[in-house]
């Protein structure tokens, strides 16, 4: 498989194409580290994974229009709503096996929004898994 | 959720459909009233989604004998 550099990624939100408006998309899914250790000749720990937690982080250039980030996002988490979220890879490609789409419904606790004088302003959205219903994982179809 | 035939009227892509494309979908009726409220589609006509006559087949003997209770 080939190395990649980022540049045809496609970030949809809320059935909304942001891909223009990202410039950068990390996915992370974390279990809680349970200790399970009870005592032993080694004084080995055990652990088990416990509670699971998946989210995306995107950060979006900052814009105002119709159809932009602002409007799309900061209603979302304003009304607590929960929305669909889809990234993968390589816009130009469909989804597959070697392009797999990261979706599924997702929910935003926090929004932030501010600007540097001479800066582009952009802000980090997490967003975080909503339900069981329709979680956030890979899918290759 | 709410079904019907969308054009799709803002500058952006919805959904995976291009802007001025008409689509049919199934969305839910509160992401429905976001898109349209945000100027991502527009609804050209409400769809009542129903099973068609002859789109399914119906286990052998059914319909063509009364039901009878066990009572």
């Amino acid at each position: 498989m080939a190395k990649r550099i980022a540049l045809k990624d496609f970030i949809e939100v809320d059935g909304v194409d942001l891909s223009n408006l990202a410039r950068q998309v990390t996915f992370e899914s974390t279990d809680d580290q349970v200790d399970v250790s009870g005592f032993n000749p080694t004084g080995s720990s055990e652990f088990l994974a416990g509670n699971r937690v998946r989210q995306v982080t995107v950060e979006f250039f900052v814009s105002r229009g119709s159809n932009e980030v602002h409007q799309v996002i900061f209603p979302i988490h304003d009304g607590r709503l929960t929305s669909t979220f889809r990234w993968r890879a390589d816009s130009s490609a469909s989804v597959g096996a070697t392009n797999e789409e990261l979706r599924g419904d997702v929910k935003i606790l926090s929004y932030s929004e501010g600007g540097t004088r001479g800066d582009v302003e952009t802000t980090s959205v997490v967003f975080i898994e909503a339900d069981a219903d329709s979680p956030l994982t890979f899918y290759s179809t | 959720m709410t079904g019907g035939i969308y054009r799709v009227v803002g500058g952006r892509c919805y959904r995976g459909h291009q802007p001025g494309d008409l689509f049919e979908a199934k969305i839910e009726h509160r992401a429905e009233a976001r898109a349209i409220g945000r100027g991502d589609i527009e609804l050209v006509e409400r769809i009542r989604f129903t099973v068609q006559p002859g789109s399914y087949n119906l286990p052998k003997g059914w319909l063509t004998t009364g039901r009878v209770s066990d009572g």
